[in-house]
């Protein structure tokens, strides 16, 4: 297949992070496939380190204090204190917004009470969007009739970490990202999961791992992209 | 463990990556006076690439610090057998630089900027200036060795953060061009920097 042809000859550009966000990710998702491009990657990984020699350069003196420290309270035990600040929207939110953008916006919604999952997804008007990510196929079914959507994880996910849990977010064409609720253990296995609220002006939605309780905003990289278009 | 080991950055990449790989462990084991030397040991790396890529102190700092609080996190995913320790938290500061740098960008008018650098400055002066920087003379040879055109798309990517979309716009080049660019120029890189290999 031609596009499985091309994705191999992105493993030099990914190894020296010349690529865009959607190209990582697929190409992430062809990784654990591919024992030829893992072993490449690695190899050229290791030329591209000599790139970085001879720039040393020592950071203020302050950096280091500030670092350990913020390594002591990561230690120590929380006490459901917030871990860190939260950042900027992550660039992944807007590389997912402008490529789902092309595909046209959400069409008029209309309110309902939440309904189960099976309903969403056997709506007439149901639509299935899939993504390759580094965890298997991930796909969101929405129905605009229900406004609300389904996610499918695949069961390669296994349970959160300890002391994490997953998020999902409901990312909108400007870039902004908005909670579309926690996902825990027990959801887990039912495989499919309705998000919270309302999917209308999403244009992606993204999955990331966060401190037990959830986040304001994404606090890491998404494991997960799926582009609603 | 004793703190320190006295390690300098001068010790030679297999004597320091096999030190870098204890330290990664015992960072994986949550130790925190082993992270301290591995602050001591790679973090004026990691700045000093962060510097390079974002040519913005303060930003650098940044970006140094949530690198080392990844590895900080990330350590237990290290696995030798797949890598080489610097190789590993090199990867990931250079990911985070470029990702910082990349969203900087988009805020501020990317294509502005872009468009008016491209006017003013033939593609490959800026190359030259990354190039200026590296002097180390073994890194220099090696990437001497590499010639170009594979040169300057090796430092248009990896210290100006280009895609490799950007970087066949930039050198003018078809998409494939530049892939293979890349591909060619880091094999040539390892050749050239393989023990026995130049020098």
């Amino acid at each position: 297949m031609s596009d499985d042809h091309q994705i191999h000859e992105l493993a030099a550009a990914y190894a020296l992070d010349a690529v865009d966000d959607l190209e990582r990710a697929r190409f992430e998702a062809h990784l654990p496939r591919c024992s030829r491009c893992t072993e490449l990657v690695a190899a050229l990984r290791e030329a591209a380190v000599d790139l970085s020699s001879g720039l040393e350069t020592a950071p203020p003196p302050d950096l280091r204090r500030r670092v350990l420290a913020a390594v002591e309270t990561e230690a120590t035990p929380p006490r459901r204190a917030p871990r860190r600040a939260p950042r900027r929207a992550p660039r992944w939110i807007a590389a997912a917004a402008a490529a789902a953008l092309l595909a046209g916006t959400w069409g008029v919604v209309q309110l309902r009470e939440g309904d189960p999952a099976r309903q969403i997804v056997s709506a007439d008007d149901a639509r299935e969007f899939t993504a390759s990510t580094e965890v298997g196929t991930v796909e969101v079914v929405l129905s605009t009739a229900h406004d609300a959507a389904v996610l499918r994880l695949p069961d390669e996910v296994g349970s959160p970490p300890e002391g994490q849990t997953y998020q999902a977010w409901f990312v909108s064409a400007d870039g902004a990202a908005r909670s579309a609720g926690l996902i825990d253990a027990g959801l887990l296995d039912d495989g499919d999961v309705v998000l919270e609220g309302s999917p209308h002006g999403a244009v992606a939605v993204g999955v990331t791992v966060e401190p037990a309780g959830g986040s304001a905003q994404p606090s890491t990289e998404p494991f997960a992209v799926i582009p609603l278009g | 463990m004793g703190p320190a080991q006295g390690a300098g950055p001068l010790l030679s990449p297999t004597d320091s990556n096999v030190e870098l790989s204890l330290l990664l462990r015992r960072v994986a084991a949550q130790d925190q006076s082993a992270f301290a030397d591995l602050y001591d040991q790679v973090s004026p790396r990691i700045y000093g690439l962060a510097l390079r890529v974002l040519r913005n102190p303060s930003m650098a700092e940044e970006v140094t610090q949530e690198v080392l609080l990844q590895v900080w996190r990330e350590a237990r995913t290290f696995d030798p057998a797949r890598g080489s320790a610097l190789a590993w938290l090199m990867t990931i500061a250079h990911r985070r630089a470029v990702d910082r740098v990349r969203s900087e960008e988009a805020q501020s008018a990317r294509l502005h900027r872009y468009e008016a650098r491209q006017e003013a400055v033939p593609y490959d002066s800026t190359a030259e200036e990354g190039e200026m920087r590296i002097e180390a003379s073994r890194v220099r040879r090696a990437i001497d060795a590499v010639g170009e055109p594979h040169r300057t798309t090796l430092l248009l990517a990896y210290f100006e953060g280009l895609t490799h979309r950007e970087v066949a716009e930039r050198t003018q080049v078809p998409l494939g061009t530049a892939k293979t660019r890349i591909r060619d120029g880091l094999l040539k890189m390892r050749t050239a920097m393989a023990p026995g290999g130049e020098q």
